[in-house]
This record gives structure tokens, C-alpha cells and sequence, in this order.
């Protein structure tokens, strides 16, 4: 049994405007012990996915349809109390901006200790000895334990916030642009982290809209474009053969120092989800759309062993993939 | 940090001394800008004895060059001395009033700055917590008409409602008639409860009630606003959803959020304070309450200068001292602020 299963996932955003549909009818599986990428630009639902599945989607979102069972158990209908204990013990979560995501006033140790004592796990002269612990074992030195995070640089508030998102070994780590905010020294240091708590048997889920951050790592990379995933595939088939033309045209938007100079951006811009394109959500922009792609949702097909895609036309395309 | 708090202290202590100077001189300046004779005033007539006139001058300080009397009562005001009334009883040490009465003053200042800061913050924190809807709208309503409200108006329509129509509490002064208390601090709460006086505490609690209900709403208004806008600020912030993210309780995240949105309120506090003692002089004589306030404006009737200066002078050292209060506060709240 997979880890986390999403089921038809669909979440709406009911504005003052109109609906829009963030995300609609994603289904995708994290497996035990696996790096999993969630790739798309800003806007594609990635992030409202992820809070989808930790239960917070911010107002006026709302889950509108879907699962969500993490080891069988269905998240979107648990009672909140246990909702939040399912938070911080079970998934950990990283968020995007460590300038912002440590609370300004209170000092670090007590804030990875603070994890412990609210799911009940230690008092708090105990908690605080964990935190330690935990501080020195994302590289933290533990006499800093008292610091504020205004004295720590960006990439140490970072690993404070994955001390505390992984004190208590959740499964599951959904890290949400967690290397956006920092230089790409320390973004190696951090996704390095990352991949030692995976070697510890933590699942991983990346949000980024960096496809050449995605590739390095991650076992699957899963693509997102207006609320819907795309492609779904092990790292080699997305990257070396992907199968989606949006795949495609992001991979190469993506600068190489090593590869072809000719940078091709996609032209037109992602839609306005308060009312999406019929059909296929990227036929606007792609440059192999026929009368069929406006007139029929594309349904997810296998183009590989684990491999998928959804588009009409995937896997005839493939002169066309790039990498 | 380095430094520590002791450093920091001591800093803005040797602060507040040009501030206080700076604040004594303006006194200083306008009083002498006044138009027309302060001794004539004073005495209320143009027909007095050369020699008492003379008297009243060398009383007032005023008969030597005003670098001299700028120095003189710099010197006096370090020791204590606020000069001496020149009105009946003429010759009173202004000391004398100020130690009489200020801390009617600070009682009703401390009552109605704990109403105006917890009203602000229940009112702010509902509307931001509700923001966009009816009762933000509501919240924002109130803080514009508390801002605005006369204080003389508020109080008496105070006065009529709950001390003549429902005679609940009492409209006037600071205790029943009869009734005294071993003064220990000034303050009668403190007292009474220091000298286990009931009676006293429960006359001196009645009699706050109004005074410091209508000076506390009136004041209350600018918190409103501040709270509200700061919590709306703090609630979007990441590290709000990180709490909730890690599962720790709903209670405790809004905790957090109001300790953060708290910070620039102990800021208005301070500017809110100098504000809260022009508004105690109000309060004051719509309440008849013995303090500094009435102080002032019985003196403005006998145009007794040195008395205005006086406790003016007096309000300026308080307002000073307050502020270094609300700078260690602020440092003791927010680990941020630089040594």
C-alpha cells in the first residue's frame, strides 16, 4: 500500500469572483520512502495541493471532492483534533520563506520543542534536551539553541524549520519551495539534508517550480499545469522522454549551461482558472492541438512501465521530447 | 546583546534628559510669550502698591534676567522645587499640590490605560479575526466614534445614565463623603487594600468606575484600529500557518499572532500616554476628580502662572519617564531591537 494516496483530489477557491478550480481531479500516490517532485509554475495548484493533504487550505479555498488516505486513512473527513495531531506527527511540513516561517519572538529551541510537548510526546525540560538534539542533527550547534531566529542566516532558519518539521520523524516531509528563498550554495546543503532524512525512511514530497532542482534527487516527478497533473513518471522518463507537451516545452524553457543555447520560453500564459479552457487545459498554449483537445478532457494514459501522461496524443510526439 | 539589557537602559535613561529639557524649554518660552503682565493677572487689578507688585515679581521669580530664571528653575526643578503659587494661598509650595494630588492623577490614568489597551485589543482582535464582514465593519465604526467622542459630553451622558437615572455609581470625586484612607502610596486602591480598608477599596473602585470608563473608550479607539490592522498582518504571515502546520493548538497560534501583532501597540502606548493626561484633564473636572487636571485648570482661572508652569513642567517629567518605560518594555518583548 502506498504511504498517501490522492483520490480525485479537488479544491476550489470560492472568491468574491467566481469559483476557481486550483485543483481538479488529481490523483497521485507517494510511496514509502520515496523523493517525489511536484513540479509547475506558479498558480498550477501545487501548493493548494499540499495543503489540501495537511488539511489547512486557506479561506475561502475548500476541498471540493476527492481523498486523501494517508496509510488507508481517509484525512479530508477526520474531526479537526485529530486532524492536528495527524500535523507534525505523521507529515512535516517546510515552507518556502524561513524569514517568515519561525515565529520572530520566540527562540529556536523552544520552538523545535514545542512540537514534542503538543502531541504529548515529552515535558517540556525534556523537550528542550530533543531539541537540542535534533538542532545539532540538522547542523545546528546546540549552544544556539537559545538564539533567536533573526541571529541565524537564511540557511540555518531553514534547517531549524526542518528540525522542527521532522522532530518527530513524520513519514511523510512536504516541502513547499523549501530552497526558493536561498542562494544555490545553500540550496545544495538543504536538499542534502532532505536526502539524508529520505535514507532514514521519510517520504518525500518536493513542491517547486524548478524542474532542474526536481531532476537531481527525486525518484517520480509529477507535472501540474492549471490544477491538473499532466505527467506523472520516474525521473529518467519525465526528463529524457517526457511525453506531455507542456513537459516538453518546460524542459526547454530550463536553462543548461552544458546543453543547446536557443531558450525557448512557452508563449501565452497559464489560464484564468475562474474559468479554465474546455478540453485539455494547455491547448491554448500547445502547438499540436487539434479540435480534439478543445472538446475532450485527455485522460491519464500509460506511455511506460510507470510512466503517464495526459494528452491525446502522448507517446506520438516523441521526436519532440526534449532533455 | 552583547551589551545587555543593563547597557540599553542606561542609554535610553541619558535619552530622555535632552527630551525633558527640550519639553521644559518650550514651557518655559511660551509661558513668557504669554500677552500682558503675569503679575497683573494675577492680582486682577491695575491699581496694586508699587511695593506689593515688586513682592508678587520677586515671588514669581521674574525679577532677575530670564537666563538667570531659566537656570533657577532648571536648578529648583532638579531638587523638587516647582516654584510657589502666587495666587491664594499665595507662597504654597506647587510641590506641595503636585505630591497631593498626582496620584489621583496616575490612579485615573492607570485604571482608564488598562480599559483603553484591553478594549482595544478584544475589539481589534474580533475584527481581524472577522475581517470583511459585518462585525470588522462594526469594530471599525466603533473606533472612529470612540476616537472622535468629546469627553465632557461622554462623561455626562456617563453620569446621567448610571449615577442619576440608574444611581448605581457615584458621579464625583474619589470617595464617598466621610470616609479617608491612610495615605501610604496616594493611591486609594493601593492604599485600602494595603491597609485592608474594604469600605475604602469598594468606595474608591465605585467612584473609579465612570471616570475611568469614559477616558479608558475615548482612547480605546486608536488600539482598535493598530490590533486590527496588525493581527490581519501577522494572521497572513507563514510562520502563523508553520504553527498550525506542526499541530499545535488553535489557542496557542492566536497566542503567538496576538503577542507579534502586540509589539507596535506598546509604541502607541507611549505617544497614547502623553494624549491620556490631556484627556485626564478633561475627565477630571467633568468628574470633579481631584487631581492634577482640576489642579491646572483652577490655577488658569487665578491666572496663576507659576503653578501652571508648575505642573506642566511636572507632566513633562512624567511623560518622559513613561516613554523609557515603553522602551524597556519594547525591548523586553521583542528580541529584535538592537542593544
Amino acid at each position: 500500500m502506498a504511504l498517501l494516496e490522492i483520490k480525485e483530489l479537488t479544491v476550489n477557491y470560492y472568491t468574491l469572483t467566481g469559483v476557481v478550480n486550483a485543483v481538479d481531479k488529481v490523483s497521485l500516490n507517494v510511496e514509502k520512502g520515496e523523493w517525489i517532485s511536484v513540479v509547475g509554475e506558479s498558480g498550477s495548484g501545487k501548493s493548494t495541493m499540499a495543503y489540501a493533504i495537511i488539511g489547512l487550505v486557506p479561506p475561502p479555498g475548500r476541498i471540493a471532492g476527492g481523498q486523501i488516505l494517508l496509510e488507508g486513512r481517509e484525512l479530508t473527513s477526520l474531526p479537526p483534533k485529530e486532524m492536528r495531531m495527524v500535523r507534525g506527527r505523521d507529515i512535516g511540513m517546510v515552507f518556502q520563506d524561513p524569514m517568515t516561517s519561525l515565529d520572530p519572538l520566540r527562540r529556536i529551541g523552544h520552538q523545535v520543542a514545542e512540537v514534542l510537548v503538543e502531541h504529548g510526546v515529552a515535558e517540556w525540560d525534556d523537550a528542550l534536551e530533543k531539541a537540542k538534539e535534533m538542532l545539532r542533527r540538522v547542523g545546528i550547534p546546540e549552544d544556539r539553541a537559545d538564539y533567536y531566529p533573526h541571529q541565524l542566516s537564511g540557511g540555518q532558519r531553514q534547517r531549524v524549520a526542518i528540525a522542527i518539521a521532522m522532530v518527530l520523524r513524520p513519514k511523510l516531509l512536504i516541502a513547499d519551495e523549501p530552497t526558493t528563498a536561498l542562494d544555490v550554495i545553500v540550496q545544495d546543503t538543504i536538499m542534502d539534508l532532505m536526502e539524508e532524512f529520505k535514507k532514514e525512511g521519510t517520504s518525500i514530497m518536493l513542491i517547486t517550480h524548478d524542474l532542474a532542482l526536481a531532476s537531481e534527487r527525486s525518484d517520480r516527478i509529477a507535472v501540474m499545469y492549471a490544477g491538473r497533473l499532466v505527467e506523472l513518471g520516474p525521473v529518467d522518463d519525465v526528463v529524457e522522454g517526457s511525453a506531455h507537451p507542456y513537459t516538453q516545452m518546460l524542459l526547454r524553457s530550463v536553462p543548461d549551461l552544458w546543453g543547446p543555447k536557443d531558450i525557448k520560453s512557452i508563449p501565452g500564459f497559464p489560464p484564468d482558472l475562474r474559468n479554465p479552457p474546455s478540453g485539455c487545459r494547455f491547448h491554448p498554449r500547445c502547438p499540436y492541438a487539434t479540435s480534439k483537445c478543445s472538446r475532450e478532457d485527455p485522460p491519464m494514459v500509460r506511455v511506460g512501465p510507470l510512466h503517464y501522461a495526459a494528452c491525446h496524443y502522448a507517446g506520438k510526439l516523441g521526436e519532440e521530447g526534449g532533455g | 546583546m552583547a551589551r545587555g539589557l543593563g547597557y540599553y537602559i542606561a542609554v535610553r535613561a541619558l535619552m530622555i534628559i535632552p527630551t525633558i529639557l527640550v519639553l521644559y524649554t518650550i514651557v518655559f518660552i511660551l509661558l513668557r510669550m504669554l500677552p500682558g503682565d503675569p503679575i497683573l493677572a494675577v492680582a486682577g487689578t491695575k491699581n496694586i502698591p508699587p511695593e506689593q507688585y515688586e513682592e508678587l515679581r520677586r515671588l514669581a521669580g521674574l525679577d532677575k534676567h530670564p537666563v538667570v530664571q531659566y537656570f533657577d528653575y532648571l536648578w529648583g526643578m532638579l531638587h523638587g522645587d516647582f516654584g510657589v503659587t502666587l495666587a491664594t494661598p499665595r507662597g504654597t509650595p506647587v510641590s506641595r499640590y503636585i505630591w497631593q494630588r498626582f496620584p489621583a492623577t496616575l490612579e485615573l490614568t492607570i485604571f482608564s490605560f488598562a480599559i483603553s489597551v484591553l478594549l482595544g485589543l478584544a475589539t481589534g482582535t474580533v475584527a481581524a479575526l472577522r475581517r470583511g464582514g459585518m462585525v470588522d465593519a462594526g469594530m471599525r465604526v466603533y473606533s472612529i466614534v470612540a476616537y472622535t467622542l468629546f469627553i465632557p459630553w461622554f462623561g455626562m451622558i456617563l453620569q446621567y445614565i448610571f449615577g442619576l437615572q440608574l444611581a448605581w455609581l457615584p458621579t464625583s470625586g474619589r470617595l464617598d463623603p466621610g470616609l479617608t484612607v491612610d495615605r501610604v502610596t496616594g493611591l486609594y486602591v493601593l492604599d485600602s487594600l494595603i491597609t485592608r480598608n474594604w469600605d475604602v477599596l469598594k468606595s474608591a473602585l465605585a467612584h473609579l468606575v465612570l471616570p475611568s470608563i469614559t477616558l479608558g473608550i475615548v482612547l480605546s479607539g486608536a488600539y482598535t484600529r493598530l490590533v486590527r490592522n496588525n493581527m490581519v498582518d501577522v494572521l497572513g504571515q507563514d510562520f502563523i500557518r508553520a504553527y498550525q502546520a506542526r499541530g499545535v493548538r488553535g489557542w496557542k497560534v492566536a497566542w503567538y499572532a496576538l503577542k507579534n501583532a502586540f509589539i507596535p501597540v506598546v509604541t502607541l502606548m507611549g505617544l497614547q500616554f502623553a494624549i491620556l493626561l490631556g484627556g485626564a484633564v478633561l475627565t477630571e473636572t467633568t468628574f470633579s476628580w481631584p487631581g492634577m487636571g482640576t489642579f491646572i485648570v483652577d490655577r488658569i482661572e487665578y491666572r496663576d502662572y507659576t503653578s501652571i508652569q508648575g505642573a506642566v513642567v511636572f507632566f513633562a517629567l512624567f511623560v518622559g519617564l513613561i516613554s523609557l518605560i515603553v522602551d524597556i518594555v519594547y525591548a523586553l518583548l521583542d528580541p529584535r531591537v538592537k542593544y
